[in-house]
């Protein structure tokens, strides 16, 4: 017995590879969840929009790489002297895209008044997007799940309290809460100007996931009062499984497809948040962030109209691949949606 | 094959009780469980009480089976259900091999989950379908640490394998088997920690004619291998006829008569009783063209919220007196059974019928095989 | 049923009344002195003026009591301190007086809200329209070419996000090429063209990012309907297709979607921030934007009514379900 079949039986994980015999020959079941994946890997739209994902989420990753590869810099403008590039606070038209031509040095050109590298920033603004959608995603989801799955398995005066509970949350208006609260997180946690940028990270993490946990909440525990009456479960308490393991090996397995669609579906919707919160005053400032550029550039449309749109198209283009591929998800998860 | 189910068995903590031939492995008393009945207003106060079960009491004999019969909403898989202690009983006393457990704590009640345990009427959902059959029949080791961890999967091959499954499947999701086979998977996860008591709640109702008998066989099997008693909770009266020497009928959480199988099927003395068996098709007589006189039931079931008084029965029993509605009928010992009537007495009009009713299933006590045509 | 509402409505108020109180919370601990960042918007600033200010705020309050006399305005009103000897009568309902404006809250409401409900009334009614036509014709299209072509744009369409949409239609749409006339409100008293030319955009903004879900919600349940057996007796016993799809489906597909609009037309009418940022509409969402961090009062206020109106559209859809479709069980 390998170790890999105990994984099997002990953790109940469906996705744990499974054995094969010295033969090769292998009496494997599919999991449901493998059924899933196997559908998306034949979904056209869902490959072509995780490519899509996938070479942004790599450009994002290697951001720090790729911008020492181009030479551009995200915190220090050009070394050579500044105003060799900026006219009036604008960047020269010969000194980048669409007036002056394509210069390897600045490929998107410059930013008006900073003059710092526009390419840089984008690949910088792409990593942020990123780590926030991530960190809040899985944070969304651990709270979320946890709660919706007391608040089924508990029932009576846990469940109410925690079902109210949700209620407020979900009727708080989300927009003028989070402006609200932000300001008062950022200054709690900037005990002085260099946390400053770590103090915006933590309360825009903390407003998204505060304004978004009662959501997966609310489904898990439907999902669980509705799981928690089939049979299987009271064949686990019969033979004696322990309340926490019927909840995590038992019901949460049952629950990945609700899971993973919920999570596909919130991590566009939690990049869109994060530039949107910005677009609206609150947001990240040290670190760059496609949103705050957008908030920049709106004013230079005219003159210099790339400086907008290259944070528009990226954001456009990983909202649409991140929602195109929890559409898809969806589908493979919930074969009955589609029609 | 029983060898190692041997070794299993020593590695267990056996509970302290001793063995003892004289007392039966499970004795119910007074069995009670309510369920509140909500108010829809405001404040939501409890304004009734489900009188699921109200009251019963049985034995169940090491190694043997008794079955609980009835309609749907009698109260059986109540009755089965809190003597797994998935339900908390009202009130009542059931001993298990000498000790009272009611009352015990989750934690105290954890050795005797080892020797009880529930098969489950539907096939589909009691299994997860997100387990692997390894994991499923596993788990019960896993918890309570009866088999090394990497004594399992042998453990488990093992045990598919006396199901009558292929053990190479282990690795492989109920939704790749049928029901029938599923059923197996259950009954495997039943026997993987060697219980004393399976109750099996109508463990083959919910599966196609010709599987049913083979599974029934499959548990008689067992049963005499391992020397497992059984509570068989059943609405078909021939399966039940076919694998329980002992019948308790039970009529809106009460038993109303309770005798060996030959006694209750051959003279039933309740009213009831007579008229649930005389609901039953009869191969034998149509076969031959005759007709079998059949009871038919006024009403519907009185609602458990608002049980009648007295006798449960009296609102659609024929032989209803004023007695019936002023005095509950104990169980009265008549004829080596107990009835719960007062007037049970074997009914006449259906007197010529009986012998074909026992002639129904296989004859041979002694190795009875369900024949199904 | 009775029983059903009133646990509903008791449930709902206190939503309400603790969203209010976490709200207040939020402010009196947060690091923002009000009363210093108005202090200083007049100049020169001294730390008696500003002492002065602070407790003519009631800011030097507690929490409670602060809470308490803002409650206590709402329901039977209340006199406030507007400085030095000076107090304002401010009956009920009361949310007190702006600190920035020194104008009664609910007077400015009043003022402000006029907008938001043009925007979000219209708005709504334009997509739920351009929503259920596009679902409608999908489903009694379902499998062509122009199916799959109204499915997958209405999909492109959605992902992105609205604010994107709103602020490119602005910059170009209206300031680049001027195709749309200026955006902004007007009262429709005033200059009822003025009033729809000011909005026209914000509208169609508002219908072309939002009807893609309700076309795909309208074609989901129209298909599913349209699968039923009562609609196949419909069309076996010889109705024309048009009067089974209009007559019957969509009567009975039409359930759902309303009940998705009045939740969403809810959040809208609480304040529809981006959109009243963007276009530059004076409403109770550009209204609360502006009043953080510093005017209590008017934060507090864009905050209740939100809550009010999404907790009342949730009540209403909830109790109305229960009466059209009695399959829902109350619990």
């Amino acid at each position: 017995m390998t170790v890999a079949d105990l994984e099997v039986l002990g953790a109940g994980d469906a996705e744990t590879a499974p054995p094969v015999d010295a033969s090769g020959k292998k009496i494997t079941g599919r999991s449901p969840t493998r059924i899933a994946f196997d559908r998306l890997r034949r979904d056209k739209v869902a490959v072509v929009s995780a490519t899509i994902v996938f070479v942004l989420a790599l450009l994002g990753l290697f951001a720090p790489l790729i911008s020492d590869l181009f030479g551009v810099y995200v915190d220090k403008p050009p070394s050579r002297p500044a105003t060799q590039y900026l006219l009036y606070g604008y960047p020269r038209p010969e000194y980048g895209p669409p007036f002056g031509g394509l210069t390897w040095d600045h490929p998107l050109g410059l930013s008006p008044g900073t003059a710092y590298d526009n390419f840089a920033g984008l690949l910088y603004g792409i990593r942020t997007s990123f780590t926030v959608a991530l960190l809040t995603t899985l944070l969304t989801t651990t709270i979320g799940v946890t709660i919706g799955l007391m608040a089924g398995f508990a029932r009576g005066a846990l469940d109410k309290v925690i079902s109210f509970v949700i209620d407020v949350f979900l009727s708080f208006p989300f927009l003028l809460g989070a402006l609200a609260l932000a300001p008062i997180i950022t200054n709690r946690f900037a005990t002085d100007a260099a946390k400053l940028e770590k103090a915006q990270f933590i309360s825009l993490i903390s407003v998204l996931v505060l304004f978004t946990w009662m959501g997966l909440a609310r489904l898990i525990r439907g999902q669980v009062l509705s799981l928690r009456e089939r049979e299987f479960i009271q064949a686990a308490q019969v033979i004696g499984v322990p309340t926490s393991r019927i909840l995590f090996k038992e019901l949460l397995p049952n629950l990945v497809a609700p899971i993973v669609v919920t999570i596909s579906l919130s991590m566009p919707a939690f990049v869109a948040a994060e530039a949107g919160l910005a677009y609206l005053g609150i947001g990240l400032t040290g670190i760059p962030s496609l949103g705050q550029t957008i908030v920049r550039a709106q004013g230079y449309y005219e003159q210099y109209g790339l400086y907008l749109w290259a944070p528009v198209v990226t954001i456009m283009l990983l909202v649409m691949a991140l929602n195109l591929l929890g559409d898809s998800v969806r589908d493979a998860f919930d074969p009955s949606t589609r029609r | 094959m029983s060898a190692s189910h041997e070794t299993v068995a020593d590695t267990t903590a056996e509970p302290a009780a001793p063995e003892s031939s004289g007392i039966p492995l499970l004795e119910v008393k007074d069995l009670v469980k309510h369920f509140p009945v909500k108010s829809s207003g405001v404040i939501r106060r409890t304004i009734g009480q489900v009188q699921a079960v109200d009251g019963v009491s049985f034995t169940v004999d090491e190694g043997s089976s008794l079955g609980l019969v009835g309609e749907s909403g009698c109260g059986k898989t109540t009755t089965g259900r809190v003597v797994t202690r998935l339900y908390e009983p009202t009130a009542g006393t059931m001993m298990f091999d000498g000790t009272e457990i009611g009352q015990l704590s989750s934690k105290q009640m954890m050795p005797y989950r080892r020797e009880i345990q529930l098969i489950f009427q539907d096939p589909y959902s009691s299994l997860n379908p997100r387990h692997t059959v390894g994991t499923i029949v596993g788990t019960p080791m896993l918890v309570h640490k009866t088999v090394a961890k990497n004594k399992i999967i042998p453990r488990v091959q093992e045990l598919l394998e006396t199901v009558g499954l292929n053990p190479e499947h282990y690795n492989r999701y109920p939704s790749e088997f049928s029901g029938g086979q599923r059923q197996r998977i259950g009954i495997a996860r039943a026997l993987a920690l060697n219980p004393k008591l399976i109750v099996a709640d109508e463990p083959v109702s919910a599966l196609d004619v010709s599987i049913q008998a083979q599974v029934i066989n499959l548990l008689q099997d067992l049963q005499r291998q391992f020397n497992i008693a059984f509570l068989f909770i059943a609405h078909d009266l021939a399966i039940v006829r076919h694998f329980c020497p002992r019948i308790a009928v039970m009529y809106l959480g009460k038993i109303v008569e309770m005798g060996d199988r030959d006694t209750i099927y051959n003279t039933p003395h309740h009213p009831y009783t007579q008229a649930l068996l005389s609901s039953a098709p009869d191969v034998k007589q149509a076969a031959i063209g005759g007709r079998r006189e059949r009871i038919r039931l006024v009403g519907d079931v009185p609602s458990p919220v608002n049980p009648p008084s007295g006798c449960r029965f009296r609102t659609r029993c024929w032989k209803a007196q004023d007695i019936c509605a002023n005095e509950e009928p104990p169980l009265y010992q008549v004829g080596g059974r107990e009835v719960a009537c007062h007037f049970a007495e074997p009914l006449q009009v259906i007197a010529a019928g009986e012998g074909d009713i026992a002639t129904q299933v296989g004859q041979d006590d002694q190795s009875p095989t369900l024949e199904v045509s | 049923m009775l029983g059903y509402i009133i646990r509903r409505v008791v449930a709902a108020i206190l939503v309400v009344i603790i969203s209010s109180m976490f709200v207040f919370a939020i402010f009196f601990l947060g690091p923002t002195n009000a009363a210093a960042v108005i202090c200083n918007q007049n100049g020169r600033c001294t730390q008696e003026r500003q002492a002065l200010l602070e407790h003519s705020l009631g800011l030097d309050q507690n929490v409670v009591p602060a809470y308490g006399e803002f409650a206590k305005g709402v329901f039977v009103g209340r006199t406030i301190s507007t400085g030095p000897g000076a107090h304002y009568d401010c009956s009920a309902p009361c949310l007190g007086i702006s600190y920035v404006t020194k104008e009664e809250v609910t007077e400015l409401l009043k003022d402000k809200y006029p907008a938001t409900l043009s925007v979000a009334l219209v708005g709504g009614v334009v997509y739920l329209f351009l929503g259920c036509t596009l679902g409608i014709l999908a489903a009694k299209w379902r499998g062509t070419t122009t199916d799959k072509l109204l499915v997958g744009s209405s999909l492109i369409v959605s992902s992105i996000p609205y604010y994107l949409v709103a602020l490119l239609a602005w910059l170009f749409l209206v300031n680049e090429f001027n195709l749309f006339p200026k955006t902004g409100y007007f009262p429709i008293t005033d200059d009822p063209v003025k009033w729809a030319s000011g909005l026209l955009l914000p509208w169609l903004v508002l219908g072309v990012a939002n009807s893609p879900q309700y076309a795909r919600f309208g074609r989901g349940s129209m298909v599913e309907t349209m699968s039923e057996d009562f609609i196949r007796t419909a069309s076996a016993k010889g109705l024309p297709r048009n009067k089974v799809l209009f007559k019957h489906g969509l009567r009975a597909a039409i359930v759902p979607i309303i009940t998705i609009f009045g939740l969403d037309l809810a959040a809208l009418l609480a304040g529809t921030v981006f959109t009243e940022k963007i276009f530059d509409i004076d409403g109770i969402g550009k209204w609360g934007l502006e009043a953080i961090p510093v005017d209590l009062p008017v934060i507090a206020a864009t905050v209740l009514v939100g809550a009010v109106l999404v907790v009342a559209a949730n009540l209403i859809v909830d109790i109305l379900y229960s009466f059209l479709d009695p399959r829902v069980r109350l619990a």
